[in-house]
């Protein structure tokens, strides 16, 4: 199932983490040139990294409020955009020509390490803001929940990478097959709709690991 | 929490439910079997690794749709409050008798806060 493609010494490096270094270079260098000297008026390349941070900032701050937004739009926006170009990198023209290439949120090994980020990221950021008080939350609403809240930290990151992995896996997969059934015209209808779904499980993997930081870091005088 | 952009919140806590009550299962049940099969216990792990699954699995869910608890509920806090000492009930009494003595004579005293 999965292709090595080269081996840097004796790791094997599999097709579809070179598809997520191509796409993780392609959004560095993009903000890299994009952002390089700054303007006052943006224009060009400019303008648009400044859209897409601003509407990532404002979406951020409309569900963190904008003191944690400034905080955390850093990590939740990357994740974002890394998730939306991999659901979308499996939909580029003639892709399925390149050998080894493939969209890497369709491998569980990706939006398991994705997820495996959020839950770290949420215990640090809630032990960062809270101290030790962060810990008082195991216990809500009764001490006897403490199992059960325990588990739920580790349902979590599963639940986030089934999720993002089952329905990225499923649409290239019926894409697949349609296109060994009737390679003209046929996969059209399901590549519309994993383009609204692409968009989708990225949203809704970003909102989550939104709603999990901000739980973690909520303070209660704020309201 | 502030408001919602675009009903984003929403769309994301209703396509987690599934799959957080699914996971909740799978991980109590298969945390259950590695513990049986580590310690030898037969299957009563993996009994109580499942309960315990489900009831994480209904309590996520629970929470997404009634909001969550934020603070650890104290035995005894909510009785502490109604509980009233007899000098509280005097002084209850005290205040509200006054207020009905007085209450007649002002009401057709005065034209009063009445409709305008």
């Amino acid at each position: 199932m999965h292709e090595v493609l080269f081996h840097i010494g004796p790791v094997p490096v599999f097709g579809l983490t070179f598809t997520s270094w191509v796409i993780v270079a392609l959004l560095a260098l993009l903000f890299y040139f994009g952002t390089r000297n700054i303007q006052r008026v943006p224009s060009g390349l400019q303008n648009v990294m400044e859209a897409i941070v601003e509407g990532l900032y404002n979406f951020f701050a409309g569900i963190l409020g904008e003191k944690r937004a400034r905080l955390y739009t850093p990590l939740l926006g990357t994740f974002f955009l890394f998730i939306i170009l991999s659901n979308y990198s499996g939909l580029i023209p003639g892709s399925g020509m390149i050998h080894g290439f493939k969209a890497p949120t369709s491998d569980w090994n990706v939006t398991g390490a994705l997820a495996i980020i959020v839950f770290f990221a949420t215990h640090y950021y809630g032990i960062k803001s809270k101290g030790l008080g962060y810990f008082k939350h195991f216990l809500t609403p009764y001490a006897a929940f403490l199992p059960l809240n325990i588990l739920e930290e580790f349902v979590r990151p599963l639940s986030l990478t089934v999720r993002l992995f089952g329905n990225i896996f499923a649409e290239e997969t019926i894409i697949f097959v349609f296109l060994g059934m009737a390679p003209f015209l046929v996969p059209v209808p399901m590549m519309a709709l994993s383009i609204l779904l692409g968009a989708i499980q990225a949203l809704v993997f970003t909102v989550l690991a939104t709603s999990y930081i901000g739980a973690a870091t909520e303070e209660h005088e704020e309201a | 929490m502030a408001q919602d952009p675009w009903g984003a919140k929403a769309l994301g806590q209703a396509l987690a439910m599934a799959t957080n009550m699914a996971a909740a299962l799978a991980v109590g049940y298969f945390l259950g079997a590695y513990l049986d099969k580590r310690f030898g216990t037969g299957p009563w792990l993996t009994v109580l690794g499942f309960i315990l699954g489900t009831g994480t699995g209904l309590k996520m869910v629970y929470e997404m749709a009634f909001g969550k608890t934020e603070e650890p509920v104290k035995k005894g806090a909510e009785k502490r409050k109604i509980r009233r000492t007899k000098d509280d009930l005097a002084k209850i009494k005290e205040v509200r008798d006054r207020l009905l003595m007085g209450q007649d004579p002002e009401d057709k005293d005065q034209e009063g806060p009445g409709p305008r």
